[in-house]
């Protein structure tokens, strides 16, 4: 190959990867809140269904675990500008990996795969990433009623077991 | 009395003699005693008042309202989840009611860094005197539930010792809920008992305020600014206090965050160092076809002594304990993803779990965010990481000697212990931040008290040395970790520190 067909291939791969990286920083920010939604956009929503679909099985479609996920980022605003660029990123970060597409796309087997990888990486920030999201999105899931038959929990008493409250032994005055 | 943030019109400008800033144990014993003493007295609370009749026993609607930032704070290395109260009567409103008189070697030690009045002779009638307000009595074994007759069995088959706790309750059902508030007034939290005290000696407590700023001129403190929170919890109206003395006791991540936040004077730079978290990880047992239901009864009943350097010298100095939460909390720390993790939960009825509270040797620190807000710098030593996996070692031993099938421990990658004789697979688990599960519900020492100005942040009586009218009453004043669960030597060194302040008044 002659140097100026090998400098314009060149160039020609780098502006393509370029781009390539410019649509991933680009598609990685948060976009405006899906349609009741306070916090997460409808991309997001997507990834986080997805996500829950791993680290929960099949049974992660009793709950609505993005509008869950939603609720809690929405009630902690310093925590949830945080939290909530994370699905994006976990989107982009298998191209990142050697994977041919981003984490909706990749077949159960390959997100499961690269989730796994996550929880062992050597790089601390994959571990947070990891554990962060699987606490938040667990949590969630185990925080609603349709997740409990299947682990024969039997839920809150109250409101179930008619029990009093017992007069404190000190009074108290509320104003 | 209580008076809610949403009973507040206006901006709130109050002018008191004693100011405390905080309401759990340490807030509330030093109210208390100043009320009790004549003093005027206001108690500011940045959460607020929740009685049992709001608490639903369900997590996603509890944990946002009885934890500070719900329940999602970590160490800034997303190493360990730092868990404290913001509710009226603080972290003593959702801890499981264990109650340790500090133990005498641990007097000894603080006794050391110059602090008179710390004999065990002397703590003992604070102690008595805590164990009558707070209505503390021994477990019988029979009141224990399975999770924690299991560990309880295994270490007696060992040899190991042990015992059923000491509870403050009062007529306790069992429901296991302890973590998110208890809806049946049982759990004798400082809001039940301390607080109402002062509240009958006068003194006025205000939920929904937080305090921004401590006003000073850097010798004399004269008040504190801050906000009232709205049923949003967002800022509705300004707040202004003005004191002759004002206590600060909202623990010891909050309490040295304001005071880094309001530039006090501090010669020994060791406000927002020296944070002790006690972290504690998972051991989890397996029994199966046994019904170890581990979400009821008396959550944490149980604990062995044996490893505990403040117990029984120990050089491990750690202390397994079995405890459960509801499904939410158990979620996370059951190990895996999809399939493996949906089998651990359903088998979680078969399952026993103990958490390992390790007497972290290793101290960290805080800073302050741009916002303000704490920055935990905190990551499990080497050292510590070692007698952590040796703790956890002994807790699998115990599960075996009950029956056990096989054990897991909550790192990140799932490991598992099918014998005795696979112990050593632990010796490869990683204990890096995000490598295993961690969690603190004891924060300590982030401004420690001691006889010395340039290695103390504050004086034996809990004096800033830096300031004339400014004190600490919370664990920031422990100048090491308990090693056992701090609850009561909260509130007996508080007390220490209340009596002190009555008498100089």
């Amino acid at each position: 190959m002659s140097s100026p067909t090998r400098r314009n291939l060149l160039i020609g791969l780098a502006t393509g990867f370029l781009a390539v990286v410019a649509t991933q920083v680009r598609n990685v920010l948060p976009g405006d809140p899906a349609e009741g939604h306070q916090m997460l956009d409808a991309e997001s929503i997507v990834i986080v269904r997805l996500l829950a679909e791993c680290f929960i099985g099949p049974d992660h479609v009793l709950v609505d675990v993005p509008l869950e996920v939603d609720h809690t980022l929405a009630a902690l605003p310093e925590v949830g500008e945080l939290w909530k660029r994370l699905p994006k990123l976990i989107e982009a970060a298998p191209l990142l990996e050697g994977y041919f597409s981003g984490f909706t796309a990749l077949s159960a087997e390959d997100k499961e795969k690269f989730l796994a990888g996550w929880a062992a990486s050597e790089r601390l920030e994959k571990r947070q990433i990891y554990n962060g999201l699987r606490a938040l999105i667990l949590s969630h899931f185990y925080f609603q009623p349709a997740s409990w038959a299947a682990i024969q929990y039997a839920g809150p008493w109250v409101g179930r077991i008619d029990l009093p409250i017992l007069s404190p032994r000190f009074p108290l005055e509320v104003q | 009395m209580i008076i809610r943030g949403s009973s507040v019109s206006g901006d709130l400008k109050l002018r008191t003699q004693d100011l405390v800033i905080g309401s759990g144990p340490g807030g509330s014993t030093v109210a208390m005693l100043l009320a009790k003493a004549g003093r005027q007295v206001i108690v500011l609370e940045e959460g607020s008042f929740v009685p049992a009749e709001e608490m639903t026993q369900r997590e996603g609607q509890m944990m946002g309202r009885l934890f500070s930032e719900g329940g999602t704070r970590t160490t800034e290395d997303k190493g360990v989840t730092i868990l404290h109260g913001q509710v009226i009567g603080g972290t003593s409103v959702v801890n499981h009611l264990i109650c340790f008189r500090t133990p005498d070697r641990l007097l000894e030690l603080w006794a050391a860094e110059g602090i008179d009045d710390l004999d065990p002779a002397a703590m003992k009638l604070r102690f008595d005197r805590i164990w009558e307000i707070l209505n503390v009595a021994r477990i019988d074994e029979s009141q224990l539930n399975r999770n924690n007759t299991l560990l309880m069995d295994g270490a007696k088959k060992l040899g190991w010792k042990g015992h059923p706790f000491d509870r403050n309750a009062n007529s306790c059902l069992g429901s296991g809920f302890c973590t998110i508030g208890c809806a049946y007034n049982a759990k004798q939290s400082a809001a039940l008992t301390m607080l109402p005290l002062a509240g009958q000696y006068g003194a006025r407590v205000h939920a929904d305020c937080r305090v921004t700023r401590i006003l000073h001129d850097g010798s004399r403190v004269t008040g504190v600014e801050g906000v009232v929170l709205g049923a949003d919890r967002r800022p509705k109206a300004k707040l202004f206090v003005e004191a002759d003395r004002v206590i600060v006791a909202g623990g010891a991540i909050l309490t040295p965050t304001l005071l880094l936040r309001s530039g006090v004077p501090d010669e020994s730079k060791m406000i927002g160092q020296n944070l002790y978290l006690h972290p504690g990880s998972p051991v989890i047992g397996h029994f199966p076809g046994m019904n170890v239901d581990p979400t009821v009864g008396i959550l944490q009943g149980y604990g062995i002594s044996e490893f505990s350097w403040p117990l029984n010298g120990h050089p491990i100095d750690v202390l397994p304990e079995g405890v459960s939460g509801p499904p939410g909390v158990a979620s996370v720390v059951v190990p895996g993803l999809g399939a493996a993790h949906r089998d651990g939960m359903r088998q979680i009825n078969e399952a026993a779990i103990a958490g390992v509270l390790l007497r972290d040797h290793h101290p960290g620190h805080i800073e302050l965010r741009d916002d303000g807000r704490p920055l935990v710098h905190y990551t499990l030593h080497p050292e510590d990481a070692e007698r952590m996996r040796e703790g956890s070692k002994k807790t699998i031993e115990a599960y075996f000697a009950a029956g056990a099938s096989r054990c897991m421990t909550g790192h990140t990658v799932p490991t598992e212990v099918r014998s005795v004789t696979e112990l050593n697979r632990l010796d490869s688990a990683s204990y890096a931040p995000g490598s295993i599960a961690l969690i603190s519900y004891h924060q300590m020492g982030t401004a420690r008290m001691g006889g010395d100005a340039k290695k103390h942040a504050t004086n034996p009586d809990g004096r800033l040395w830096g300031l004339k009218n400014l004190y600490v009453a919370d664990a920031s004043l422990f100048p090491t970790a308990s090693g056992v669960n701090p609850q009561i030597s909260v509130y007996g060194m508080a007390m220490r520190v209340g009596e002190r302040l009555a008498a100089s008044s």
